[in-house]
């Protein structure tokens, strides 16, 4: 501040401060003051005069300043900017839109910002438009085209998408975007002083839409940071998908490696394969995301290069490693930063930018789940040396050299299936042949190129992003034909059952089954194997009574259409009891599994295979019973026929050892479980450095075989204690629930239409692993709660306008609309079960608030409560009995408890704070609430009766929406710190608190609640 | 709404004591503001008055979560909304000039209520620079403009935000307009 400013300030300083005692008199007295002050200091005194006299002078500012405004609001809303002219004579208009200004422009081409010319809206738009160089050249014209067809492709929050395009008179191609304000994602970074996790949290946004796009097949090539601009509410979007390719392009390997040579790479952020020339897969991606998290963390690049020249920086990329994270801070001067980065975050720059795309993260989910892990705190993959690395990489690599080769075989013959019934109509058919061989040939080659990119060696794509590509090309391309496209669907839910997605397997055996029923006559058989695999899909989902349905539906069919000792009756017999046992009607299991091993005995040599599983069936049983040593011995007797006809590492085999030793374990042999279990484990490992992934995860493999024996004993150790065999040996038989917790969060983005957040609902375990989401809709979602049995979730949507009651099954299938409130001008809050979970409880939303009951199928909607002082937020007691809430009755809302019909209503908590939120505890002996009383809010636990009140949260933030584990022994609840609400758990009195959702700065999770899922 | 339970949240924590809270507050009432104004301008014919309290309020029914604020919590949103409505109204002003500026001089008043666009556009930036002098000298003073004058808070609102009592604002609010005058004359 310059002197002379500096005068004036303290010179309005005097005057203001003169001005406050000035305006305390009236009258005579005031003028004696001013008069005094002009005496005592002319220049103050004067400025004092004019500044009280203008100060109560009317004047526009009494007005508000939008009335004053009014007169050019509405020309300046209309105005926009002017339209410009371009340079060269070319056209501004393109469409409907109208050129504004140039904006970028790179070989691929122009980009401007427009605005629709015919539209009230004026949405501005970013406008790509075909250079003229490039217009009469067929390469640069298709390149065009095909990223305009990308963008069409990708619907993503994090990607800017197409919103129209066209060609213009003179034949110039161009399309519109979704215009992105925002600046460059490093810059973002810097300009707000992020903090490491910030960054990380950003670097997972952009992960997310990376990895939609390799979903669609899309690898983006040219990822750096002026390519993912972040906008001012924190939305990540990627931008310029100018050399993207679609994976699935039938010249994609061969049109590489001249196309990557013709454009200016960006050398730092290029894989070295791409440098080199080489075709160019998803590795490539996940190299970029590598020095740009390298870049975002530490400001500087990864070669400690202080020029950018092209030469350096593919000679670096090229010859040398990266430096460490920690490295290139101190070079920085950031000593501190430096030691932050030692460590996790070092290991995961590191592997994401691996020399060799072998070496990388396969995909760039594994990457983000990393950088997640290390936001929750979970040891990182990345780490060699972690216990637990050693331990769920092996598990990994496992299932998926399994899931693939099973998958891909189980494809390939469907497929070949099919294509002999298509010859043989060929053959009837003369005048068709050309066209239906084409036709055949297109979905082979399709299967082909899927297969090719999922090949060992090239790390590209999952198990299950291949499945979903096949599963469209099917229904695409076999329209007209039912009966094979039935096969198929069939075929690929199996692939899907066997990698675990329950639910794509159980939407595709009802699309077959549906198709079954349909042709006619219906194949009996075909349909009685659709319900056999759906029986277990459902069993898998926990879904009991449809699997019991399922099964015997199979049953029924297959008794009528096969001879009696079929060894697919037995099939159907073992998963009967299956649903038997999780029923608890062990008699009846015991039944079916005896026909079943009778029928298989009967079988002989062919039939040793399912002999197993059904003799394995009987020792569940025994098992549940709690008749060990029975179990124990049928055990043996399955796995002994399991190793006889499979080989030593398959699933089976395993399988039946981890029940085995789980048997041994409950009788008390404990040791004889171990070793068992040791040796097993050692055949896996064989399996995994065996040769079916060799291609990929050479590197890793040699690693970890140095260490081989502490990596065995981590894995045993972990098996012990978690695996569900031994965990069903070590607690009561029969008793297996699990808990999840259901959230809310908005980090997918906003909605379509724009809304600030677009609230979805997860499920995730109660560590913060394995975090699901389970809405897709457009509205925002909330209150998710557990029914008492865990199969299902209420909850109320935004979806259809208003806010409504809905319940979905606990994986998201099935939601369905109970009320229909926004009719009435209410809308629904806060949803909680009936202990019997044949009702929910709720509370209206908008006044007058009061709570309803209404019944799970949407029937019998009820108001229990009064309206006076706008009860909500029931919860029901343990025993279904009591409802408890919070209700304003006095003013503040305060916790209140009525019996379940409205009746007898009494008052727990008697203070001048908010409390509210009330969370009856599974014994019913505490009641969880929020309570500001303190000044902010937490949580408070009391006994049902209001007695004993007792903060258990503690700072920092607020507190609110406490749920009780299953357990009783712990409280998830909703943290909000500096703004940022995430979700946390606590021990009951409140000591080991620890947050499960990732810290954000744009996106918040909340709301949960605690589910015991019976499975 | 959705994020009507985040925005409370941010709210709140910002009323105990939180600042950063304000920062995250601020670019989700700018935007919804801008976009009710937008709209009622689209709606309402020419010439006719933007309701600065309307549109205020309209916000924050749409943004704040009812069931869970008070009055300090509703007082402090308003005061981010004022400031998000100085901000939209200086952006039309300077988005309206930049159409129309012709080389006319510019005439700035404070006083004459018969002032054609041209001139309350120049006047509306005037103010909004002054103020940022005025913040300077006394941040406290430019508030109360800002809350009064942009956000049309009520002097009990602007005491609540500020945390001094209603005769503080009422002599601040006097201070202020005769600097403005001063300072614009």
């Amino acid at each position: 501040m310059s002197s002379g400013e500096s005068r004036r300030t303290a010179l309005w300083r005097d005057v203001f401060e003169a001005a406050d005692r000035a305006l305390e008199l009236h009258g005579a007295e005031r003028r004696a003051f001013i008069d005094q002050c002009l005496n005592d200091n002319p220049t103050v005194g004067g400025e004092l005069k004019a500044l009280i006299e203008s100060g109560e002078h009317e004047s526009v500012l009494e007005h508000s300043a939008s009335a004053f405004s009014a007169p050019f609001l509405h020309e300046a809303d209309a105005v926009g900017e002017p339209g410009i002219e371009l340079p060269n004579g070319e056209t501004a208009h393109f469409g409907a839109y109208r050129v504004r200004r140039e904006i970028g422009s790179g070989g691929m081409g122009t980009v401007y910002l427009a605005e629709r010319a015919d539209d009230q809206f004026r949405k501005e738009v970013a406008l790509k438009v075909l250079p003229r160089w490039r217009r009469g050249n067929r390469e640069g014209h298709r390149r065009f085209l095909e990223e305009r067809q990308i963008l069409a492709k990708l619907d993503h929050p994090g990607i800017a998408h197409l919103l129209d395009g066209g060609v213009t008179a003179d034949g110039t191609p161009w399309f519109a975007m979704e215009y992105i304000a925002g600046e460059p994602i490093d810059a973002y970074c810097e300009t707000r002083q992020l903090t490491v996790d910030e960054r990380l949290q950003l670097f997972c946004d952009v992960c997310d839409a990376v990895q939609y796009a390799h979903r669609n097949l899309v690898v983006h090539r040219d990822l750096k940071p002026s390519n993912i601009l972040v906008a001012s509410n924190g939305r990540v979007a990627l931008l310029d998908f100018g050399i993207a390719r679609l994976l699935a392009a039938e010249d994609a390997l061969t049109a590489e490696a001249t196309v990557t040579v013709d454009r200016q790479l960006t050398p730092l952020y290029s894989s070295p394969e791409q440098l080199r020339g080489e075709p160019v897969s998803t590795a490539a991606d996940v190299y970029a995301l590598g020095v740009l998290l390298h870049v975002l963390l530490t400001g500087t690049n990864p070669y400690g290069l202080t020029t950018l020249g092209s030469y350096e920086v593919a000679h670096a990329v090229l010859e040398r490693d990266p430096e460490r994270l920690s490295l290139s801070a101190a070079r920085a001067g950031k000593p501190q930063l430096a030691r932050r980065l030692r460590g996790d975050l070092e290991a995961i720059v590191l592997k994401a930018m691996g020399r060799e795309a072998g070496t990388r993260y396969a995909t760039v989910e594994q990457l983000e789940t990393d950088v997640m892990r290390y936001l929750t705190g979970l040891p990182v993959l990345a780490q060699p040396e972690s216990r637990s690395y050693v331990m769920r990489k092996f598990v990994r690599r496992h299932r998926t050299a399994v899931a693939l080769a099973v998958v891909a075989t189980m494809v390939l013959i469907a497929f070949a299936a099919v294509m002999t019934v298509q010859r043989s109509r060929i053959r009837d058919q003369a005048q068709r042949i050309t066209r239906e061989r084409d036709r055949a040939e297109n979905i082979g080659q399709g299967f082909m190129t899927i297969f090719r990119n999922i090949a060992p060696g090239d790390s590209g794509i999952t198990a299950r992003e291949m499945l979903d590509s096949a599963t469209s090309r099917i229904n695409e391309e076999l329209v007209g034909y039912p009966e094979q496209r039935s096969r198929l669907i069939f075929e690929m839910a199996r692939a899907y059952h066997r990698i675990d997605l329950e639910n794509r397997a159980a939407s595709l055996l009802e699309a077959s089954l549906a198709l079954r029923r349909s042709l006619r006559p219906p194949p009996e058989r075909d349909i009685a194997e659709t319900l056999d695999l759906l029986g277990e899909v459902h069993l898998a989902q926990g879904m009991v009574a449809a699997a019991d349905s399922d099964y015997s539906g199979a049953l029924q069919l297959r008794r009528r259409n096969l001879p009696g000792q079929d060894p697919l009756i037995a099939h159907t017999l073992v998963g009967l009891a299956s649903v038997r046992r999780a029923e608890g009607k062990l008699g009846d299991a015991d039944r079916s599994a005896r026909e079943a091993i009778e029928i298989d005995r009967a079988g002989g040599k062919s039939a040793r295979a399912h002999l197993a599983r059904s003799i394995s069936s009987l020792a569940a049983v025994q098992f549940d019973r709690g008749e060990y040593a029975p179990a124990v011995e049928l055990y043996r007797q399955s796995l002994e026929l399991s190793r006889a006809i499979r080989p030593e590492e398959h699933p089976d085999v395993a399988t039946a050892v981890l029940d085995l030793a789980a048997a041994l374990n409950a009788t008390g042999d404990s040791r004889a479980a171990d070793s068992l279990i040791r040796y097993e484990l050692a055949l896996h490992r064989r399996v995994v450095m065996g040769a079916v992934l060799a291609g990929t995860q050479r590197t890793a493999t040699t690693a970890e075989a140095s260490d081989a024996p502490a990596a065995i004993a981590a894995m045993v150790d972990s098996t012990l204690s978690s695996s569900p065999s031994t965990a069903r040996a070590t607690s009561a038989p029969r008793a297996s629930r699990r808990s999840l917790i259901a959230f809310v969060t908005d980090r997918d983005g906003p909605d379509a239409i724009g809304n600030l957040g677009n609230q979805e609902i997860y499920t995730m375990n109660p560590d913060g692993t394995d975090q699901r989401r389970l809405t897709h809709d457009k509205g925002a979602d909330e209150g998710p709660t557990f029914s008492p049995d865990g199969k299902r979730i209420a909850f109320v949507s935004q979806r259809a306008g208003g806010y409504e009651l809905f319940v979905m099954n606990a994986d998201g299938s099935d939601q369905r609309q109970l009320t229909h409130f926004t009719e009435l001008g209410r809308g629904a809050l806060a949803p909680a079960w009936s202990p019997d979970g044949k009702r929910i409880a709720f509370s209206t939303r908008v006044p007058p608030i009061a709570i309803y009951v209404i019944n799970v199928d949407g029937t019998d909607a009820t108001k229990v409560s009064d309206d006076g002082g706008g009860a909500s937020n029931p919860a029901w007691s343990p025993d279904g009995r009591m409802i408890a809430f919070n209700s304003r009755r006095t003013g503040k809302p305060q916790i209140y408890v009525m019996d379940a019909d409205g009746k007898n209503l009494r008052r727990l908590t008697s203070n001048d704070a908010a409390d509210r939120q009330p969370a009856w505890s599974p014994d019913g002996k505490s009641i969880a609430f929020e309570s500001d009383r303190d000044g902010q809010a937490r949580i408070y636990v009391m006994d049902p009766a209001g007695g004993n009140q007792r903060r258990v949260s503690s700072p920092p933030g607020a507190d609110s929406h406490p749920s009780w584990s299953p357990d009783g022994r712990q409280i998830v609840f909703h943290k909000t710190v500096l703004g940022h609400g995430q979700v946390y758990v606590m021990d009951a009195d409140g000591t080991h608190t620890k947050r499960l959702t990732a810290l954000s700065t744009v996106a918040f999770s909340g709301f949960p609640t605690w589910g015991s899922i019976r499975q | 709404m959705p994020h009507a339970a985040d925005i409370t949240a941010q709210l709140q924590a910002w009323v105990a004591g939180e600042p950063a809270a304000r920062e995250t507050l601020f670019p989700l009432v700018y935007d919804e503001l801008r976009r009710i104004a937008h709209r009622q301008l689209q709606r309402e014919w020419h010439g006719h008055t933007l309701d600065t309290t309307a549109l205020v309020h309209e916000a924050y029914l749409k943004l704040v979560d009812q069931t869970r604020v008070g009055f300090t919590d509703r007082a402090h949103f308003f005061a981010v909304a004022a400031h998000a409505m100085r901000r939209i109204l200086v952006d039309y002003a300077r988005r309206y000039l930049a159409d129309k500026r012709g080389g006319a001089p510019r005439r700035v008043t404070l006083t004459d209520d018969m002032l054609v666009a041209e001139e309350r556009a120049d006047t509306l930036l005037a103010i909004h620079d002054a103020l940022q002098e005025l913040s300077r000298i006394d941040e406290r003073l430019s508030r109360v403009v800002e809350c009064r004058f942009f956000g049309g808070l009520t002097e009990a609102e602007t005491a609540e935000v500020l945390g001094v009592t209603a005769r503080t604002v009422r002599r601040d609010w006097t201070k202020a307009k005769g600097w403005l005058h001063r300072t614009l004359k």
